[in-house]
């Protein structure tokens, strides 16, 4: 479960309750979410959030590619803020 | 074009702004958009993506546009991801580019608030020379 801090939770639980729809038509495509309504779908992040300012300008929405499993990113520098 | 390697490895100066898209919309709504900030940048062939200060993002008041699991020294962090206009003017023809970025602390930072990760040196020649302390940088292209 996400903790309520974390940003995009909303969105991120919209994006979990469809993922198995969004799987099997859009695998690898990039969706496009505000809140708990899937805005469109397209085939790089760079579409999907250029979609989202005209459609949402400052208010967040979340563009996340869909895959299987989200692998994890290579990064030994950083920390938690 | 070769730089010198500075005492925390090779380090370029590097622009961090708004999306173009973005900045015309705030601009365009009276919203203050806010000009694009100079940062110290390190090339770290380490990170697989490019990372940048989080204090940076709410200056600028971005909001993330995803969040990743991201592997780093102590144990897997979820990170915010933002969408990014991307300037290094040192360049020959200089780079220019929008960009997903994970914004973070940079741990030890010595004043570094970027790292230049593989997303980006992938498209280009990066040669690091230890014995002459400098280092050269070319793109395939002026822009991507």
């Amino acid at each position: 479960m996400l903790e309520a801090r974390t940003p995009l939770r909303q969105e991120l639980e919209t994006y979990a309750r469809h993922k198995p729809d969004l799987l099997a038509r859009y695998e690898g495509k990039f969706v496009l979410i505000v809140a708990d309504r899937i805005l469109g779908v397209f085939e790089d992040r760079q579409s999907a959030s250029n979609a989202g300012y005209q459609q949402c300008t400052d208010a967040p929405f979340l563009v996340h590619q869909v895959l299987p499993v989200d692998l994890p990113v290579d990064m030994p520098l950083i920390s938690a803020e | 074009m070769r730089y010198e390697v500075g005492s925390t490895g090779p380090i370029l100066t590097a622009y961090i702004g708004l999306p173009v898209q973005l900045r015309k919309l705030r601009l365009f709504s009276g919203a203050v958009a806010a000009a694009p900030r100079t940062v110290t940048a390190l090339l770290d062939t380490g990170s697989s993506m490019s990372v940048i200060d989080i204090g940076i993002m709410h200056e600028l008041r971005m909001h993330a546009e995803d969040m990743l699991t991201v592997s780093s020294l102590h144990a897997p962090l979820e990170l915010p991801l933002f969408n990014l206009h991307l300037q290094i003017p040192q360049l020959h023809g200089a780079y220019d580019t929008e960009i997903g970025m994970i914004g973070a602390r940079i741990s030890g930072s010595q004043g570094i608030q970027c790292l230049i990760g593989r997303d980006v040196l992938q498209e280009c020649v990066f040669t690091y020379d230890g014995i002459k302390r400098s280092f050269m940088l070319s793109f395939s292209s002026a822009s991507s």
